[in-house]
């Protein structure tokens, strides 16, 4: 739920017909009529490559870590990152590239006024994204998220972006409003591709079906940007090893949330060997358990 | 012509306790009439029409003056019809058509039909149990309930004529049902139909081992209700005592008995969620009933769409699951009803009941967090095991190999009871914290993980105890005498699902 919090002191609002008006917005074929924002306006025109990520708010462990990658990478690369910070992979997405170092502004639209936080678990990354980066919304002070306010949003989102990469999404979903606007207003569309089978990819893997170009690493984004390609994170897993016998277990998680009926049946093994394993594995940073659903870290750094 | 009393014993029900009542009839001059008077409830007071018609149609004839029965103590409430024959004889022997030396330290207890026939009521081993007289008459279809009491010389027939042929000694009292004239009892489901469901198989044998209650979580048609049915089958028969107080319960909630009167395997009861909180934890106006709680007496009380009750409902259960009874409070008096049952709910992982797996369906983190909220912290908190139950595979559902069955399982429920009871309880589930350090005593590697999973913040104090508790039952379960282990430990963990994530959203 939302939650109703003081107006922040630097927020401020330009008219369409301001002169600061951002172009991007202005020449939009439905163009807000006004802006609320807190943050640096000046990023909304400032010339740089935008991306927006968007993807599903019931997300898995998959998605949120390469939103969160991919989000860490391209800001990191000079891209800001924009987002709608829901939950899920949009949350993900910023929290990447607020992690950063030195990283391009973000950029969050939401849905509501500014003084309304929604998710109310995002208070904390409302704050980092306007302090960092700027916060903007179409909607005045005060105003609740209501649900026909979402795909509006998403069309703010795709007129900002330069390139929209969708990460994980359902089929029939508010991603594909974001993916249906930037297809109107002409701003390339990429996916990365997720696990076949997977309810949690099927709209993201569609799209790819549908012809938009994959996303396996940002240089992908950053090529179709045409910008110059990052040197590769270079990247060394801090972890140790799984123990031994703790791999196949490990092996049998299989990148999808996976309960231990399921693991169960895969390995053979008691439910005794089988829970003690995978807490050495949760302590070592391998995987992770969701209401009691077991699933693959693929880089550690991920809360 | 002077005035004739007589006073006959018999009892009448209060929750599922009998008091002994004393009816006495006087025969007077007078117009005719029948009155009764000490408290009687509707259906008592109309005793009247049912007597005086059984007394008729019996050839029994009934006094044509002023009749008064009362019904001592005079300020106890009477409720239903059990005390008909008690009326009936006393009149009779007020006027002399059975003699006094038959009546002698006898209780008559059973209702009367218009055409004599003597009918069961509920409650008879309470109302049996509460009677102070060597000799009881009760009803035929009742005979074997009320032997179970022990103390009495049972009696029965099928109607008045034939009571008080008895008593004049003109006839022999008839002979008691014997087993043949009952039917087979009722099976209990096997778990060797069970295919596939390893963790659901396995929570509920913990369950049943260690006396924990388990709340099953998992998309519709996943089996989640096939496992719980299965249950009862697992837990040890019941002692005598166990069995009786039961029995009491079944009897006076009007519950079929099993043949032979007495309920000797725990019982599974399933109230449907529509359930008032009176039809689940007792009570009702007038008088007190037992509710499904106190049904499920030493057995399993099985709660399917558990976030389809009433929260307030729900509620409810909080205080008999921590105390094994509740009182009931009422107007005229209050009851204490025994209520010491394994619960086990049964509930779909979120509205759409898709799956509940991270991104498996797009039932909103507010609409999860709703239903989920229906269950409250307290009352959650009570279950020591919450496990998720997964479709079960094709290839497992159409394989031709059952399961392991319910007595291989049942035996080693009953060697970890074994153990429990060394320890001086009935089940682990009831280890008083006191004890748990001593009994639990983690090794090392388990002690850490304990705290670690402390730290994280995934476990909660209050968890603490429940997750040792299950440990101790996992480590009976496998024979383990001694420190409990890790993999007891994150097993336990893994059978206690917190739904941190849906707090935190």
């Amino acid at each position: 739920m939302s939650i109703k919090r003081p107006l922040p002191p630097a927020a401020w609002v330009i008219d369409r017909d301001d002169p600061a008006f951002p172009r991007s917005l202005s020449e939009d074929p439905k163009p807000p009529v006004r802006i609320f924002g807190v943050g640096d306006a000046e990023l909304l025109a400032d010339g740089r490559a935008r991306v927006g990520m968007v993807g599903a708010r019931r997300c898995t462990s998959y998605g949120r870590d390469i939103a969160r990658r991919f989000g860490r990478e391209l800001s990191a690369a000079g891209v800001s990152v924009v987002s709608g910070l829901a939950l899920g992979v949009d949350g993900a997405a910023h929290e990447g590239a607020l992690q950063a170092i030195g990283g391009a502004p973000p950029i969050g639209v939401v849905a509501s006024g500014l003084d309304v936080v929604y998710p109310n678990a995002h208070l904390r990354l409302w704050d980092s994204v306007a302090e960092l980066g700027c916060l903007i919304s179409e909607a005045a002070f005060g105003t609740i998220p209501d649900s026909w306010r979402f795909p509006e949003r998403n069309r703010i989102i795709a007129a900002l972006s330069d390139i929209i990469v969708v990460v994980e999404a359902h089929p029939a979903s508010g991603t594909r409003h974001t993916v249906d606007a930037a297809i109107a207003r002409g701003v390339p569309v990429m996916a990365v591709p997720g696990p076949v089978g997977s309810s949690a990819s099927e709209g993201a893997n569609q799209l790819l079906r549908e012809g938009c170009a994959p996303v396996c690493e940002i240089d992908d984004v950053l090529t179709a940007l045409g910008l110059e390609r990052c040197a590769a994170e270079q990247y060394v897993d801090p972890r140790q090893p799984p123990e031994p016998g703790d791999d196949q277990i490990l092996a049998a998680l299989d990148w999808a949330p996976t309960g231990l009926d399921t693991l169960l049946r895969r390995t053979g093994l008691g439910p005794g060997q089988i829970t003690a394993a995978l807490y050495r594995l949760l302590a070592a940073g391998w995987a992770r358990c969701t209401d009691g659903w077991w699933e693959r870290i693929a880089a550690p750094g991920a809360p | 012509m002077s005035a004739r009393t007589a006073s006959i014993q018999s009892s009448v029900l209060f929750g599922i306790d009998g008091h002994p009542v004393r009816v006495e009839a006087h025969i007077a001059n007078g117009l005719p009439a029948f009155n009764i008077v000490g408290l009687p409830d509707a259906a008592c007071r109309e005793a009247r029409d049912r007597v005086k018609a059984a007394m008729t149609t019996a050839g029994l004839g009934f006094p044509d003056t002023r009749v008064t029965v009362n019904l001592a103590p005079s300020n106890l409430r009477k409720h239903g019809g059990g005390l008909d024959l008690a009326i009936a004889i006393a009149l009779m022997r007020a006027n002399g058509t059975v003699p006094e030396e038959s009546t002698e330290d006898t209780a008559f207890i059973g209702e009367l039909g218009l055409n004599g026939t003597l009918r069961r009521v509920d409650g008879i081993l309470s109302l049996v149990d509460a009677l102070s007289a060597r000799r009881v008459v009760v009803p035929r279809s009742a005979a074997a309930e009320a032997m179970l009491a022990g103390r009495h010389e049972v009696r029965c027939a099928s109607s008045l004529g034939e009571v008080v042929a008895a008593l004049r000694a003109d006839e022999p009292w008839p002979d008691p049902p014997t087993a043949d004239d009952v039917g087979p009892g009722e099976d209990v489901p096997d778990l060797a139909d069970v295919q596939g469901q390893g963790m659901g198989r396995y929570a509920i044998e913990v369950s049943a081992a260690g006396g924990h209650n388990l709340l099953l979580t998992g998309p519709p048609g996943t089996g989640k209700t096939l496992l719980a049915r299965r249950l009862p089958g697992l837990l040890p028969r019941l002692t005598q005592d166990e069995a009786l107080e039961t029995t009491r319960v079944h009897s006076a909630a009007g519950l079929r008995l099993p043949p032979g009167g007495l309920v000797s395997t725990p019982p599974f009861r399933a109230p449907h969620h529509g359930a008032s909180a009176a039809a689940l934890i007792g009570g009702g106006s007038g008088w007190v009933r037992p509710g499904e709680i106190s049904c499920a007496h030493n057995g399993v009380l099985f709660l399917d769409e558990m976030a389809e009750f009433t929260p307030s409902v729900l509620d409810g259960l909080r205080q008999p699951l921590e105390e094994g009874a509740v009182r009931i409070a009422r107007a005229h008096g209050s009851v204490r009803l025994p209520a010491r049952f394994l619960l086990v709910g049964a509930m779909n992982p979120c509205p759409c009941g898709k799956g509940g797996a991270p991104g498996s369906c797009r039932c909103s983190e507010w609409s999860r967090l709703r239903y989920f909220r229906r269950l409250s912290g307290p009352l959650l908190d009570r279950f020591d095991l919450r496990v998720q139950v997964e479709r079960a595979k094709a290839d497992e559902l159409m394989s031709a190999e059952t399961g392991e069955p319910s007595a291989a399982v049942a035996e080693r429920v009953a060697q970890a009871r074994a153990i429990a009871a060394e320890r001086g309880i009935r089940c682990n589930a009831e280890i008083p914290p006191a004890l748990i350090p001593r009994v639990v005593d983690p090794e090392p590697p388990a002690r850490a993980l304990l705290e670690s999973t402390l730290r994280s913040g995934s476990l909660s104090g209050r968890g603490l105890h429940r997750v040792q508790r299950v440990a101790r039952t996992l480590a009976d379960l496998e024979g383990v005498e001694g420190r409990v282990q890790e993999h007891h430990v994150s097993l336990a963990l893994q059978l206690r699902l917190e739904p941190e994530q849906l707090e935190a959203a």
